[in-house]
């Protein structure tokens, strides 16, 4: 592989909620539907923090789009899975399920 | 960015704390993020408070990455070099904080032990700058003198003026643009009631004008407000208006009686102002109440203050005064060599303190400096288990200079945070200063703790920091790196140096402690010595009080001595009250008001002694009430009174000096051109003015004679009972107000009470330096401690191996005090040696003790060795404990 680093649990949920937001992945859509899937409390600093560490690492690109009101007047900056980010995620989910295949793991239930 | 939009308005400050803790680059976009979702809240029906609490939590939330990331941008980055360098030393802040935090128990010992010395540094500090170093509240506070008459026969004591010489020296002067007089005077007056003893002053028109101060309230006196004849006019001091007249500003214009005369109030001085002798609760200004009419020249009572001329200096003022006194010496035959004196108001009020206060500072400052050694110490014993991080950090490319700042930051960081503590610690000491007597110091309100004084305290942790951390700093860095690198992290010996530095402290430490607690051995001898002065009259079961007729009341001499023997008569009365008497002064509070007495048959005297003396009007039974005792002749009677010859009794030290070699009883003497007296008897000599002063010849006349006019009206009562002060209050009023109810009872106190006051001020300075050793001592004996302990944990492999090879743990800890032993002895000899060449510093506190008093060296000596071996055998016998295996199994 690439850089040699593995991708750490947040940044693979980050990817991962690029791909579900598809073309409108920014800081707030990404904080929320983390939030919502995981019920996990999400801070928008911790996002921003992954997303530059996975931006440095060229997992994902971005762009800057227009000014919008509801933003005060600022821009959203909308990022999207590169293909090396698609592969570093693939290969991580493959490690998964290769190390916790055959084995009894207690399910967690679904929390709602 | 307004915010458009509906109008929507996120936290401001949380907004703004979030452009802190996020990275340049993102902020636009993170602050868009945020209040796009703050909006959809509000627009989902959520309530503003709830969306705010989201934005805050947001906030919190985002604090911690952001910062870190702030961090390590800030590390990574290749700024300008200006803005680096201010980031390296935010960086090295919390570098050193990280450090001071890693090792708690080391940090907290550091600066618990400095707290402490700074505290009692600056609470010292505070006194010393409110009474030396705070200004007084005067226009130009340097050109204000008090002048003083030098009568050469009077062993050049400075004393009072006459009135006349005073209106010579004024109409005179060429070098003083004003000159006020200044005198005693002490009214009764009479508000809501119960007549109330006032402390006062009786002054020149021109007195607040010498000082240059302005009334806080209505005016100071106008120039002819002291012409005789004017309408009565008096200025309040600022304290009593508030206390006595209940801070009411409508006070200006009212009338106050004082002694049966209608005073108008003009004024109110401003407050806390300090005037040479005394703290007057008002003035008054008629300055002929001291002038000829009233007393004669041979009495002396005014104390004049002047006002340097602008342009003038201190020796044209002296030579002005030179000029004057000898233009007057032909009217003085008796004064032949008087001369004049000025002396800075300044000088005046704190100088008799001055060389205690500094001494006291100084003794304190050393506590400190152990303090500060023993953080110093602590470093170093410490420094050995950081060698290897210093080495490491080295290795990487860090400076020597570099790694020298970190260690200082640590020490500055520490210095601070137990300056903050102390300045607490001081704070807690003043509630404690009115126990000790601080009040009781001239210029005592200016003492607090206020802007200079933690100005100093911020000082002086600075310094201190510098003190105890530039050594250990200098030692960690300065090793050799390859060497602490190849040792791993396992090496903690100590080099050779390291543990002659700690050496160096130790002895400084325990030289330190000797020289403090010689001090405090020296005052609590000299204390002990002034508590059992024999002050010539039985000192227990004494009740006094003062009482002052009016002038209106008590015209003539004989409705006085009614007076008197009245109260008397109806005093002794009393049930529990065995004899009273009543007296001009009592013992130990005498003012200097020397009166002259002559041998008819040598009027001019003997230029070589002097033939001033205290004198005293006395009832029958003064002396019998004071147990003073009698050594010739007979003490008054009742017999002696107006109608019979005039007598007098001397004390024996004025027999010795005016009839030597011969018998004094029936001689005569003249009081002050007074009428002849026959002397009936000779009592013992009496303190007249404190414990530390020498008995005064003294010349007693019966109150009855109407000899000295001017020391009858205002007398002090003695009552010789067992029996309580608060049980005789009520008694004694009604005995006194029974005969008169205008007349006040001033200052009714016990003798003890008397006696406690005189010497508050060596109490004072005996509990300072004792409280001051006591801390020297202790803080000593840890360092010794602490670094006997740590030189023990370096010879463990040696202590090991001895034991495991037989040696009885006795041995060892016999060798390892021995070792410790010699840095002892040569800091007590260092200390002793120090005692004997400073003790001249200290003469001025002690009283009846040599500094070199050999009894108290040694005992000190003695003391603090024993302490010593006791501090050294702890850990010695600690590690003689060790398992040798444990330590074998270490090597």
């Amino acid at each position: 592989m690439g850089k040699g680093e593995n991708l750490g649990e947040f940044e693979q949920t980050v990817l991962l909620a690029l791909i579900r937001l598809e073309d409108n992945a920014y800081g707030m859509t990404i904080r929320q539907v983390i939030q919502e899937r995981t019920d996990r409390y999400v801070a928008i600093g911790q996002v921003y923090a992954a997303l530059e560490r996975l931006e440095t690492k060229r997992y994902i690109s971005s762009h800057v789009g227009d000014p919008e009101p509801i933003r005060g007047g600022r821009s959203r900056k909308l990022y999207l899975l590169t293909d090396e980010g698609e592969t570093a995620l693939a290969r991580a989910r493959w490690m998964m399920e290769r190390m916790a295949d055959g084995l009894e793991l207690p399910h967690l239930r679904s929390a709602r | 960015m307004s915010e458009r939009n509906g109008g929507h308005r996120v936290p401001r400050l949380a907004e703004l704390l979030f452009t802190l803790v996020t990275p340049r680059r993102e902020r636009h976009f993170v602050l868009g993020d945020v209040r796009e979702e703050f909006v959809r809240i509000l627009e989902s029906g959520k309530s503003l408070r709830a969306a705010r609490l989201w934005y805050w939590r947001q906030l919190l939330g985002s604090a911690r990455p952001g910062c870190r990331r702030l961090v390590k941008a800030k590390m990574l980055s290749n700024g300008p070099r200006r803005r680096g360098m201010v980031d390296r030393q935010w960086y090295d802040l919390r570098l050193a904080t990280r450090a001071l935090v890693r090792r708690p128990l080391l940090s907290a010992t550091a600066v618990v032990t400095l707290a402490v010395g700074i505290g009692a540094t600056v609470a010292m500090y505070s006194i010393v700058h409110g009474v030396l170093l705070a200004r007084l509240g005067y226009a130009e506070p340097e050109r204000v003198v008090c002048l003083f008459s030098l009568r050469g026969n009077m062993g050049g004591e400075p004393s009072a003026f006459s009135y006349a010489d005073f209106e010579d020296l004024r109409d005179l002067t060429r070098a003083f643009s004003e000159v006020a007089a200044t005198g005693v005077w002490n009214p009764t007056a009479i508000v809501d009631g119960d007549p109330w003893k006032v402390n006062g002053q009786s002054v020149s028109g021109n007195f607040f004008d010498v000082l240059g101060v302005n009334a806080a309230l209505g005016r100071t006196f106008l120039p002819e407000e002291d012409v005789l004849g004017h309408e009565p006019v008096v200025v309040l001091s600022y304290e009593t208006w508030q206390s006595r007249f209940g801070g009411d500003s409508s006070v200006v214009g009212r009338s106050v009686n004082l002694s049966g005369v209608l005073y108008t109030i003009v004024g109110v001085a401003p407050p806390k102002l300090e005037v040479p002798r005394g703290k007057p609760d008002m003035w008054q200004a008629r300055p002929e109440y001291f002038s000829k009419e009233r007393m004669p020249r041979g009495s002396h009572n005014v104390w004049p203050i002047a006002r340097i001329a602008p342009g003038v200096t201190m020796e044209q003022v002296e030579a002005d005064l030179t000029e004057i006194a000898i233009r007057l010496e032909p009217l003085h035959p008796a004064h032949a060599g008087q001369r004049f004196a000025a002396t800075p108001v300044h000088e005046v009020l704190v100088g008799s303190v001055r060389p205690a206060l500094l001494v006291l500072f100084a003794a304190v400052a050393l506590v400190l400096l152990i303090a500060c050694a023993n953080v110093a110490n602590l470093l170093l014993s410490s420094a050995t288990g950081r060698s290897h991080e210093i080495a490491v950090k080295g290795a990487l490319g860090a400076s020597r200079g570099r790694l020298v700042h970190q260690l200082l930051l640590e020490s500055l960081l520490m210095a601070l945070l137990a300056g903050a503590i102390g300045v607490l610690i001081a704070l807690a000491c003043t509630s404690l200063f009115e126990a000790i007597g601080v009040a009781q110091l001239p210029r005592s309100a200016m003492v607090s703790i206020n802007g200079p004084i933690v100005a100093f305290a911020l000082v002086i942790s600075v310094f201190t920091a510098v003190v105890f951390g530039l050594v250990p700093a200098l030692r960690a860095c300065g090793e050799d790196v390859g060497v602490r690198l190849q040792e791993g992290g396992r090496s903690r010996s100590a080099t050779r140096r390291q543990m002659g530095a700690q050496r160096v402290l130790v002895v400084a430490e325990v030289a330190v402690s000797v020289l403090l607690l010689t001090g405090a051995g020296l005052l609590l001898k000299s204390y002990a010595n002034l508590t059992n002065v024999d002050a010539g009259f039985a000192t227990e079961n004494l009740l006094t009080f003062r009482l002052n007729p009016s002038r209106q009341r008590y015209q003539s001499d004989a409705e006085l001595t009614r007076y008197y023997e009245a109260v008397v008569q109806n005093l002794t009365a009393l049930p529990g009250v065995s004899s009273a008497g009543a007296v001009s002064a009592l013992p130990l509070t005498g003012a200097w008001d020397g009166e002259i007495v002559l041998r008819p048959d040598k009027p001019v005297p003997d230029p070589a002694t002097n033939p001033h003396v205290e004198a005293r009007a006395v009832t029958p039974d003064y002396f019998e009430t004071l147990g003073i005792e009698l050594i010739r002749g007979r003490l008054f009677t009742t017999a002696d009174n107006e109608s019979a010859p005039d007598v007098a009794i001397v004390s024996d030290g004025l027999a010795r000096r005016l009839f030597p070699g011969e018998d004094p009883i029936g001689k005569f003497v003249t009081v002050s051109n007074q009428r002849p007296c026959a002397i009936v008897g000779v009592v013992a000599d009496v303190n007249n003015f404190g414990l530390e002063e020498n008995a005064e010849p003294t010349v007693y006349v019966p109150h009855a004679q109407h000899i000295l006019p001017w020391i009858r009206r205002t007398m002090a009562v003695a009552l010789k009972t067992s029996l309580d002060q608060a049980v005789l209050t009520a008694p004694v009023r009604r005995a006194v107000w029974d005969v008169d109810p205008t007349v006040a009872i001033a200052d009714f106190r016990s003798m003890d009470r008397i006696i406690a006051d005189d010497i508050s001020g060596p109490r004072l300075g005996m509990s300072l330096l004792t409280s001051f050793a006591g801390l020297a001592i202790l803080l000593a004996l840890i360092g010794v401690s602490s670094v006997m302990a740590y030189a023990v944990s370096q010879r463990r492999s040696e202590i090991g191996t001895r034991l495991a090879l037989g040696a009885q743990s006795r041995d060892v800890v016999g060798m390892v005090i021995k070792d410790g032993a010699r840095t002892v002895v040569l800091g007590l000899a260092v200390g002793v040696l120090g005692a004997l060449l400073l003790g001249r510093a200290i003469q001025s506190m002690l009283f009846l003790v040599e500094p070199r008093d050999p009894a108290v060296l040694l005992l000190v000596s003695v003391l603090l060795a024993v302490f010593a071996f006791f501090a050294m055998w702890v850990p010695a016998a600690q590690a003689s404990r060790v398992p040798p295996v444990e330590v074998l199994k270490q090597m």
